[in-house]
């Protein structure tokens, strides 16, 4: 972890409000998963439609003079999105554990240990997750604020809002106000 | 003029000053009188020559206008006879001893008054001197001059400024006054600055002033340089953004507080959830510090148990090993 690398000279003051701080490293609820879900929802409808969309044009460049648009049955779109939601959520579970919608939330998914998970944990969650998305709201009845798949997967959804690196002297440091 | 000087006369004498003189007065109240029977003899003495002299007088000159045409011709006809050669009447030997006179008068003129000036040199100071010493002039002048009119007539004919300029060594006596005083309490009690400030500003172009004595373009490179612009505008400009998602961040959890707290309820949990993520100990991201950390020389900020809210029971080891409840 680049905590344990002291880097002299570059500190920062911590971005996070006073309020939201007590609330790193606990797990989310079920409100802020579930509005961080529909942020990853909406991108994933957002690429399927634009699949969609650029296959209709590349159709279109081979064919304009007898172009009709594309007749999809609708359970393509489904295998589309869950190709696409799979391979998205595992590609960020297995990265830095959040999604867009995690960073937009401030959330961020964690292994057993409460580091970065595993690949094969990290495939495996996003095909529960896909498959069976009310397993989210298990975390509202959950004493320990977790879903169905962080039950099985022991993983968790903690609070830890995204700071962006900003280096400050230590003498500005030391003429600021606490944030 | 300094009192401790010795008074001098023109002179230079300074001895002049050990034998003082009495100052008498130069107006006297009134001329001393004579005896009273001196003074009716005079007068009546007075009476008569008045009265007896003015009709001899006026006889005298009205006989005198008569015969003037008659003594004129007369003394002509001496002077010029006729039938005399005029080299030898007495007319051209009076014009002739008058011309030699007049001569002679002329020529020791320069002299006479040569002598009458140094007579006077002698004269006058040996007279005035003791005069001046016995009459209190500074009374007098006081009392039968007006000097106001006096001062103000020297004051329009002379231009002083000009003089004091010329003759008075300013900076001894400029020095020596501030010296004496303290300036700042001065200026500060007796002057109003805000309406001398007022009408300095009044009176002239500031903008006009800084424009042309101030080099405003190097003070303006100078600024810029110091000050980050982009990072200003950057940051100016992100911040909004991210107050929306940290106020939309913080609805969320206090969303999910409220949903927890209403489940609890439901399920009649009387235990506070156990939400402490095993083995986190902060963000992935970089080091992250507090103010007073920052100031104290601390190390990073270790979230765990600590700064968990309202004291959750839970340990990370607990937590994790707990499983569902």
């Amino acid at each position: 972890m680049s905590a344990d690398r002291p880097v002299p000279g570059l500190k920062r003051l911590d971005p996070i409000p006073p309020r939201a701080r007590a609330f790193q490293g606990l797990r989310a609820g079920v409100v802020s998963r579930t509005v961080a879900g529909a942020i990853d929802y909406a991108i994933i409808a957002s690429l399927t439609l634009g699949t969609y969309a650029a296959v209709a044009i590349v159709l279109f460049l081979f064919n304009p003079t007898g172009y009709q648009f594309p007749r999809w049955p609708f359970w393509w779109f489904l295998v589309i999105g869950f190709s696409l939601m799979i391979s998205y959520l595992t590609l960020a579970f297995g990265t830095r554990g959040r999604t867009v919608g995690d960073r937009v939330m401030g959330l961020r998914v964690v292994g057993h240990h409460g580091h970065r998970m595993w690949w094969g944990v990290a495939f495996v969650r996003a095909a529960f997750c896909t498959a069976v998305p009310i397993g989210l709201w298990w975390c509202a009845i959950s004493r320990e604020n977790r879903s169905l798949q962080d039950l099985l997967l022991r993983t968790s959804v903690i609070h830890e809002w995204p700071t962006p690196v900003q280096p400050l002297a230590p003498k500005d440091a030391a003429d600021r106000t606490e944030l | 003029m300094p009192e401790d000087v010795p008074v001098t006369d023109d002179r230079g004498d300074a001895d002049a000053t050990d034998e003082p003189v009495a100052l008498v007065p130069a107006l006297r109240p009134s001329a001393p009188a004579l005896p009273p029977a001196v003074e009716g003899t005079i007068d009546v003495a007075i009476g008569a020559a008045v009265t007896v002299a003015r009709p001899v007088v006026g006889v005298t000159l009205a006989l005198g206008r008569a015969a003037e045409p008659f003594v004129r011709d007369t003394v002509h006809l001496l002077a010029h006879p006729p039938l005399v050669p005029e080299q030898l009447t007495l007319g051209h030997l009076a014009t002739t001893l008058a011309g030699r006179g007049r001569l002679v008068r002329r020529a020791a003129g320069g002299d006479a008054a040569e002598a009458t000036g140094q007579v006077l040199d002698i004269a006058v100071p040996s007279v005035l001197d003791p005069v001046l010493d016995r009459i209190d002039l500074t009374s007098l002048v006081i009392s039968r001059v007006d000097l106001g009119r006096l001062v103000a007539a020297v004051l329009d004919r002379m231009d002083l400024t000009e003089v004091v300029l010329e003759r008075v060594d300013l900076e001894p006596i400029v020095t020596r006054a501030l010296d004496g005083m303290d300036l700042t309490t001065v200026v500060l009690e007796r002057v109003d600055l805000g309406t001398v400030i007022e009408r300095a500003l009044d009176t002239m172009d500031l903008t006009d002033t800084v424009r042309s004595r101030v080099d405003l373009k190097s003070i303006a490179e100078e600024v810029i340089d110091e000050v980050d612009l982009p990072e200003i505008i950057r940051g100016s400009t992100t911040g909004v953004a991210a107050d929306v998602v940290d106020g939309t961040r913080l609805v969320a959890m206090n969303g999910d507080e409220v949903v927890n707290r209403i489940v609890d309820r439901l399920l009649l949990r009387r235990k506070a959830r156990r939400t402490a993520a095993a083995g986190w100990t902060g963000t992935d991201d970089d080091e992250v510090r507090t103010v007073t950390e920052l100031l104290t020389g601390d190390g990073p900020v270790a979230a765990g148990p600590s700064t968990r809210p309202e004291g959750d029971d839970a340990t990370a080891g607990h937590a994790e090993g707990s499983g569902e409840s």
